[in-house]
């Protein structure tokens, strides 16, 4: 059986409607990144999901989040690793990150082994 | 947008803080102690105050941050510390860059003034920006 996650396209009412999404279709890393509309101070959310058909004897799923002034140089905010136990078929890894910056991006990684499915969405959050 | 128990369709305008803060953003190249800014709210309307605003401030070098307040109304500032962070270790990230940053949403209301300094314990370039949250 293949499991999936997220497999369908977000819909978001109201606005604003800030955020992107990418797929992860193999093992490496994805990235989606938002440029932030607010004025004011907020946060930014990333959110993954991750699957792996056939199950694997274990894995490694990472979520980063990263800010920048300028959208060249970025700095690390937020990250968890989450180690497998074995013949887990299904991560899931969130964040909400306080900041000021513009800019931001989120970076998913898998590793070790298997083929990994998912999807990494980043969205602004004002309050 | 305001949830109206029917859908998202009333929308709330968002007027710009009213205050000038200055320049809210900007980077802080060498080492030492240096006040990366200074918010200060003397002079206006309780009502118009922010009281809570996000402070992110990051490097590739390790440095001190020092979050303090003040309430004098003599002109005499008595600065009180609310808050002294040490990112002594900094984290490697997957690109294999090391990242030290401090990001905080930091509640100031009652007070007249808040600053941020910082001491790099090492030299190089601090990126930082500061903005007042939303106040419904």
């Amino acid at each position: 059986m293949r499991y999936r996650v997220a497999n369908q396209t977000p819909v978001f009412q109201g606005s604003p409607n800030n955020y992107s999404y990418v797929d992860m279709t193999a093992l490496g890393s994805v990235e989606a990144g938002i440029t932030r509309s607010s004025p004011y101070g907020g946060y930014v959310s990333a959110c993954s999901g991750v699957t792996y058909s056939p199950p694997p004897s274990s894995t490694q799923v990472q979520l980063e989040v990263f800010v920048s002034t300028d959208n060249v140089t970025w700095f690390r905010v937020f990250s968890r690793i989450y180690n497998t136990a074995p013949n887990n078929v299904a991560w899931y890894i969130n964040s909400l990150v306080p900041t000021a910056f513009p800019y931001a991006k989120a970076r998913l990684t898998t590793s070790i082994q298997g083929l990994p499915t998912g999807r990494l969405t980043i969205m602004e959050v004002i309050v | 947008m305001k949830f109206n128990g029917q859908g998202l369709t009333e929308t709330i305008s968002r007027p710009m803080p009213a205050p000038n803060f200055g320049p809210l953003s900007g980077n802080h190249n060498g080492s030492g102690t240096v006040t990366l800014f200074t918010i200060d709210f003397s002079g206006i309307n309780m009502d118009d105050r922010w009281p809570l605003w996000a402070v992110t401030v990051a490097s590739r070098q390790a440095f001190t941050i020092d979050v303090q307040v003040d309430n004098t109304e003599s002109g005499a500032e008595e600065w009180l510390t609310i808050e002294n962070v040490l990112d002594e270790n900094g984290t490697t990230d997957t690109y294999g860059n090391v990242n030290y940053s401090y990001s905080r949403l930091l509640p100031v209301i009652g007070f007249r003034k808040f600053r941020v300094n910082i001491t790099h314990t090492v030299a190089g370039t601090v990126y930082w920006a500061v903005a007042p949250l939303w106040r419904y």
